[in-house]
């Protein structure tokens, strides 16, 4: 059996008709004709979970089958993972990247392309370090971009992307249409090959939500090159400060979300036409899931990482094509959670699961075996609210302050400020600390300009704790903590439960404030 | 009152305490999507408007002196 993962950053489900027919925050549908196409075959998932966030966090659940936000921050695969790569090229079977996600040869990640037998890089999405000219882009998209001092010569400078795209013309010169001609092309000239690993990991529909036409005017009437309408929108609340937008701003960027959306669905359907081409459904299983959602005025934000992990943001699309399962275009209300893709494509591929990852294989859930998968899902940010759902509740535990996050690598890696150069971790110390390997790595406190810092208690994403139910309550409009006391309590049990399982340290529990079970 | 915008990973503690001790209004993030500035040295958005101090000291007098004009 081949295995295709296809990944689609920061796409919300409620984008795709699959799950609902209008998105939560627009009047009007999305076109996702492919993505449809695609679900009509599948296996379509209701209660899947991202874990570990955002984007290279989640990629090392999936590659790496490590649920790693309870020990480390955003960080490179580490000498003791066993990536599906290695793993499946021990077995000879082929594998390849084809990308557009620069984040993987940016400070901060490291060794998630490296182990595939080739990999394409489309260049030049976002902060892509890559055209240095012109010197001066066109002011009124660098309006556009918010990016105010494009002569800096700093780390991470929005004038990069107005550089990157100076010479695009079309739609054929972005990034999604290059990342699916690159995998069509890829399927094709590789039918040869007895079996392999393909992951196209496609960056888009992550901002900047540049579109281009007839994409940027499909859902709005406004003019997409308006300097006074952004189309990269700093994240944060959308009432005040630097992410500060209007309605009409708000609207607009909602359109070029769902344009991008709409853009990447036709070029993924690139990939189905060749898996159609090349008769190639009966021999291959395609995985079509996303990292994260975005908020896009939910809860009054946009963006992500600063909110509370709303499900706009950690119930994620998933949906799996197999020749062999019974459930063609049938949902299916499992429980599952992103590093469970990992477990999961290494028994479709026939691979020996290593012991002391964190993944349960759904496989059997789509192969019609059972429709019962997992009791809790985890997830949430490094050194933030720890979140868990039973599949109905979801409850998020807030970080209590008594004692600092500390991070775990055998790098030193910047627990914030992913990515510019690491500082050295003055106060950090070395030992065996991690439950799933008898490695050493480096355990610190994240150092700052000045050093390590004296702990005090970090309160983004929320104070106090909050409890949803997602059956009566989709989008998260009720917190149920301080009247539904006893759900809290079950939930809370179950957070204490689900850390145990993982061996989650002390440290961790003593951050959160919890007690472990009797 | 102005709205503070600060980024975890570059004020220290000190200019966290300053900061909470003042009259403003404060926001702590994970990251403003300001790295490179941030990475080069103390900075906060004021009421949006991108603002870097030479040191973290000056930061903390910035925040003195703010309250001090404001009385």
């Amino acid at each position: 059996m081949n295995v295709l993962l296809v990944s689609i950053d920061s796409l919300r489900r409620d984008f795709l008709t699959a799950y609902r027919d209008t998105p939560d925050v627009v009047d009007y549908d999305v076109e996702t004709e492919n993505l449809d196409r695609f679900a009509e075959r599948a296996t379509v998932f209701d209660a899947n979970y991202a874990g570990s966030l955002p984007c290279m966090p989640a990629r090392r659940e999936w590659l790496a089958g490590v649920q790693e936000f309870l020990w480390r921050s955003w960080g490179p695969i580490e000498p003791f993972d066993r990536t599906i790569p290695q793993l499946a090229r021990q077995e000879d079977i082929l594998t390849q990247l084809i990308t557009d996600h620069y984040h993987y040869f940016q400070h901060g990640a490291r060794g998630y392309f490296e182990d595939f037998n080739g990999f394409e890089f489309v260049r030049g999405h976002e902060y892509d370090a890559w055209q240095t000219a012109p010197k001066n882009p066109d002011p009124a998209f660098l309006d556009q971009i918010n990016a105010s001092r494009p002569e800096s010569q700093h780390f991470l400078n929005r004038a990069a992307y107005a550089r990157n795209v100076a010479e695009f013309e079309d739609y054929t010169d972005f990034f999604a249409a290059k990342v699916f001609s690159k995998a069509a092309e890829w399927l094709a000239d590789n039918a040869a090959w007895d079996q392999w690993f393909a992951y196209v990991d496609s960056f888009d529909v992550h901002e900047p939500f540049h579109c281009p036409e007839p994409y940027a005017s499909m859902y709005t009437d406004e003019d997409p090159t308006d300097v006074d309408l952004p189309v990269w929108p700093y994240y944060g609340p959308v009432s005040e400060g630097q992410s500060e937008l209007t309605d009409r701003q708000l609207d607009f960027v909602r359109s070029q979300f769902a344009g991008k959306v709409t853009m990447v669905d036709e070029q993924f359907g690139k990939l189905l036409d060749r898996l159609d081409a090349n008769d190639l459904w009966e021999e291959t299983m395609v995985v079509v899931t996303s990292d994260h959602g975005y908020f896009l005025g939910d809860h009054g934000w946009i963006g992500k990482n600063d909110p509370p992990v709303y499900d706009v943001l950690a119930r994620t699309p998933l949906l799996i094509w197999h020749p062999e399962s019974p459930h063609e275009g049938e949902h299916v209300d499992a429980l599952t959670s992103a590093v469970d893709l990992y477990p999961t494509i290494l028994e479709a591929l026939d691979v020996e699961v290593p012991e002391q990852t964190h993944g349960r294989s759904h496989l059997p859930v789509t192969l019609g075996e059972t429709d019962q998968h997992r009791d809790w899902a985890l997830y949430g940010y490094w050194g933030a609210t720890v979140n868990v759902t039973d599949g109905r509740y979801t409850y998020h535990h807030p970080d209590g302050g008594s004692e600092p996050p500390r991070n775990h690598s055998t790098s030193m890696v910047n627990p914030y400020g992913w990515f510019v150069p690491p500082r050295v971790q003055e106060d950090a110390t070395s030992g065996s600390y991690l439950p799933y390997t008898d490695a050493p790595v480096w355990r610190y406190t994240p150092s700052n300009q000045s050093g390590p810092e004296e702990h005090l208690k970090v309160s983004v994403q929320h104070e106090e704790a909050l409890l949803f139910d997602t059956e009566r309550d989709p989008r998260q409009q009720s917190d149920l903590a301080g009247s539904e006391t006893d759900t809290r309590e079950e939930m809370e049990a179950l957070l204490i439960r689900a850390m145990e399982a993982l061996e989650a340290p002390d440290h961790e529990f003593d951050r959160l404030e919890l007690d472990r079970s009797a | 009152m102005a709205l503070l915008e600060c980024c975890l990973s570059n004020v220290s503690a000190d200019a966290r305490t300053a900061l909470h001790d003042s009259e403003h209004r404060v926001r702590e993030s994970m990251c403003l999507d300001r790295c490179g500035d941030c990475h080069t040295g103390p900075f906060l958005v004021v009421d949006s408007e991108f603002s870097t101090w030479k040191t973290d000291g000056d930061l903390i007098a910035w925040l003195t002196e703010t309250e001090v004009s404001e009385e």
